[in-house]
């Protein structure tokens, strides 16, 4: 029996798409309150672990809990508590920003008229402003990332799935959901996102989990990552050293032959 | 790089990326080798026919009137070319923004890229207009005595003119996606209606439009007209002032093309970016209504995101009030059909009575295959939207099939003062029933082939269909073909057991709408386990 204060559960999860294994018998827990970021390489599987969170992808083995709620048993009763902003906005192009906040609404049986303030402050602070009226097909990649963002808060989840927190957003939008998930954070949501902005992870995060070739190869708090490596020690370097950092000598290689190569051409 | 260049470099990735989605799939490779035989099939038949003495010899006799009708066939293939070059744009190949925008950050003339993506669009439709319409051309000119050289001529000069139209067809597709929504549904509505008409008249013989017909030809092939201008090879011979519209021709081609890549050009670069006001109002209307009532909040919600989208899908739009003009027309025909000769009055009502019926079908299944389909198919990428959100997947389907059911419903509800009017209140009230029996099924049955067989990947969600979906149905079509043809010479004569009918057809629509909704269940379970790999 999973306890209703652990927010979120990842029970040995397997996912193996075509005979490849995108992630092996993983693990992590994310408490009410708590924000853990998941980081990793590309292609290690963090989307393919978000995704599985949401329920629109079935692990191979194993189960996700949602507040106790196994996603794949009772997906309807988990899927209440979730709000997911995925890296590429799932908004609906033909509608305006506003019609796809009212389906939302429609589809977590919200009265949205009880929200009407709240709507109108997160407007503001996204700045969103009158685009909202706009059909989606005129917007940005930004614009649409807000409104993802909108979307997923808009129902009151107690759980935060953001993946690539930082996809598409400018500075200002980046440091505004900071201080909106440090807040929520008190009021007991809980959030997992990815992102490869490290300094993003380490400033944000309770905790981080590094996945690498869809196993989790490093768990632990900021504060671990400054005990685990050398002195003043940063996740950049733990994380480079986990997951393989620049390949240094090829680059140089490459500088060296694209000087030459220009001398040659008398660039 | 110069222009020449610019296109080879062009023409040899999209070459690449041709072969490379033919390669992709074996299906595609198989289809690809069928379709290359079929070719060179059609070719050898052509030839075969039009090298018998006897048929040279008529077309031999007819060579004068070849030489003055062909602008007609010219303006049809212009008209394809213009189409062909459009739809190419607008739902073939959508994505082309990113590789001009790619094409233009390299250090080239714009006026090339331009000029490029317009005749690399427009060869693709001038292929499939050559594939087509060169063999028997071809074949028919020089079977009817013109020479070697005009025909040769005469090809090139089309070719290059089909290239110039369908450059002008893709410039206005591109101009077009830059439209907004209304802009686009004022459009398609006007041509959807004007094609109708223009249908229901030329398939009803009337005189007034064959005389407009043979009026419109005329124009077509007066020195003044471009159709004439392409046809001046044919000429060469008789008059050599015919020199002076090839020169023309030729000259009204690299005009369209040239002014469009330019128009193009300038549209493209100058660019308009829309500022909205920074004013922030929430409007919302809270209206529970019948459906909030009937099926609840989620199906509300996503019904009103479904007529939304479908009433904003300009091309979904034009081709249901397309369906509805001509079907309105053909009722209307039919209705009121009378045949002189030997046919007595019974016969003549069960005839009336048996179009009803078909066509009255054909609207009842028609409406659902298209809404559910292109609905469904539209979805893409935001189906994980939908099954990320806590609602049961059968919800979705029943929000689909809703639109498609209030369309049915207004068809049926205009069906029945028409056919009580025409047919009498028994044989009407059979057609109604079994045509309310017969969309329940339909909806039911397309929402199931639907789910399993969209590719949700599909760039245009009208030809999103899977093969082995379309097949199927094909195979519901045929089937419910042989049901009309039941009802239509088994039960509408047997008039005399009419209250048995009835009681049975009521049965049947109470199991049919029991069925529908066990289908809904299942189309609903098969989207719930739906892994986001195949949409996203």
């Amino acid at each position: 029996m999973v306890s209703k204060v652990v927010a979120l559960v990842f029970d040995r999860v397997t996912k193996v798409y075509d005979g490849t294994s995108a992630v092996v018998n993983f693990d992590m827990r994310v408490n009410e309150g708590e924000i853990v970021a998941l980081l990793g390489p590309n292609g290690s599987g963090k989307t393919t672990l978000m995704r599985i969170s949401t329920g629109i992808l079935r692990p191979t083995e194993g189960d996700v809990y949602i507040f106790g709620n196994s996603i794949t048993k009772e997906p309807i009763k988990a899927k209440k508590y979730i709000g997911f902003v995925p890296e590429e906005a799932y908004v609906y192009e033909n509608l305006s920003g506003f019609e796809n906040i009212s389906l939302v609404a429609d589809l977590w049986r919200l009265d949205l008229r009880e929200h009407e303030d709240e709507l109108m402050r997160l407007v503001q602070i996204l700045e969103m402003g009158q685009a909202l009226y706009q059909p989606v097909s005129t917007y940005s990649a930004g614009m649409k990332r807000k409104l993802a963002i909108i979307m997923a808060l808009i129902h009151h989840p107690q759980l935060l799935i953001i993946d690539e927190i930082t996809a598409n957003l400018d500075p200002k939008s980046i440091a505004s959901l900071e201080v909106i998930l440090t807040g929520l954070k008190k009021q007991g949501v809980a959030t997992l996102f990815t992102t490869h902005i490290l300094e993003v992870a380490e400033v944000l995060a309770d905790r981080i989990v590094i996945i690498h070739k869809g196993r989790k190869i490093w768990e632990g708090s900021p504060r671990d990552i400054r005990a685990e490596t050398a002195e003043g020690g940063r996740l950049r370097d733990l994380y480079f050293e986990l997951t393989g950092g620049p390949e240094y000598e090829t680059i140089m290689e490459f500088l060296r032959m694209r000087e030459k190569i220009g001398r040659s051409r008398g660039i | 790089m110069g222009a020449l260049e610019v296109y080879k470099t062009v023409l040899k990735y999209d070459l690449k990326s041709f072969l490379g989605y033919i390669r992709a799939k074996s299906s595609r490779v198989a289809g690809f080798i069928i379709g290359l035989v079929l070719l060179v099939l059609y070719v050898l038949v052509t030839h075969a026919v039009l090298s018998i003495p006897e048929v040279k010899e008529v077309l031999q006799e007819f060579q004068e009137e070849i030489r003055t009708g062909i602008q007609i066939l010219i303006f049809t293939l212009m008209i394809f070319a213009l189409s062909g070059g459009f739809s190419i744009i607008t739902s073939v190949r959508k994505g082309q923004r990113a590789i001009i925008n790619l094409l233009l950050s390299s250090p080239t003339n714009p006026k090339d890229v331009f000029r490029t993506v317009l005749i690399n669009n427009s060869l693709a439709v001038t292929l499939l207009i050559m594939i087509i319409a060169y063999p028997p051309i071809i074949e028919i000119l020089l079977a009817a005595g013109f020479s070697i050289l005009q025909v040769i001529l005469f090809s090139i000069n089309l070719l290059i003119g089909i290239i110039a139209f369908a450059s002008v067809g893709a410039a206005l597709g591109v101009f077009y996606v830059k439209l907004s929504i209304r802009q686009k549904l004022v459009i398609w509505s006007t041509l959807a209606i004007f094609a109708g008409f223009v249908y229901v008249s030329v398939l009803s013989f009337e005189p007034t439009t064959l005389s407009a017909l043979q009026h419109f030809s005329k124009i077509l092939s007066s020195v003044i007209s471009p159709f004439r201008w392409y046809s001046s090879p044919l000429y060469l011979a008789t008059n050599p002032t015919e020199y002076v519209l090839l020169a023309l021709s030729l000259g009204l081609s690299v005009s369209l093309i040239e002014g469009t890549s330019s128009i193009l050009q300038r549209k493209y670069i100058t660019g308009a970016i829309k500022s909205p006001e920074e004013r922030i109002i929430v409007k919302y209307t809270p209206r529970k209504g019948l459906i909030c009532r009937l099926y609840g909040q989620e199906v509300r919600g996503l019904f009103r995101k479904e007529l939304r989208m479908i009433t904003r899908e300009p091309a979904v739009v034009s081709s249901i009030i397309f369906t509805y003009v001509i079907f309105i027309f053909m009722l209307l025909m039919y209705s009121n059909i009378s045949v002189d000769g030997n046919v007595t009055p019974e016969m003549l009502q069960f005839m009336r009575a048996y179009m009803f019926l078909v066509i009255s079908s054909a609207i009842s299944v028609i409406s659902p295959m298209t809404i559910i389909s292109t609905a469904m198919a539209m979805e893409r990428k935001n189906l994980a939207l939908l099954l990320s959100s806590p609602i049961d997947p059968t919800k979705i389907i029943r929000a689909k099939s809703l639109v498609s059911d209030i369309i049915v419903g207004i068809t049926i509800v205009l069906l029945i003062p028409m056919s009580i009017m025409s047919l009498g209140m028994q044989i009407a009230s059979i057609i109604i029933l079994y045509v309310v029996i017969i969309a329940l099924i339909t909806t039911g049955l397309t929402v199931n082939i639907v789910v399993r067989w969209t590719d949700y990947k599909a760039d245009n969600p009208r030809r999103a269909l899977k093969w082995t979906g379309t097949i199927v149905v094909i195979a519901m079509l045929f089937v419910i073909i042989i049901i009309n043809s039941f009802i239509g010479f088994v039960i509408l004569p047997a008039l005399e057991y009419f209250t048995y009918i009835i009681i049975a057809s009521v049965g049947a629509l109470v199991g049919s709408f029991f069925a529908r909704r066990k289908l809904f269940k299942l189309a609903g379970m098969y989207l719930g386990r739906m892994e986001a790999t195949e949409y996203l």
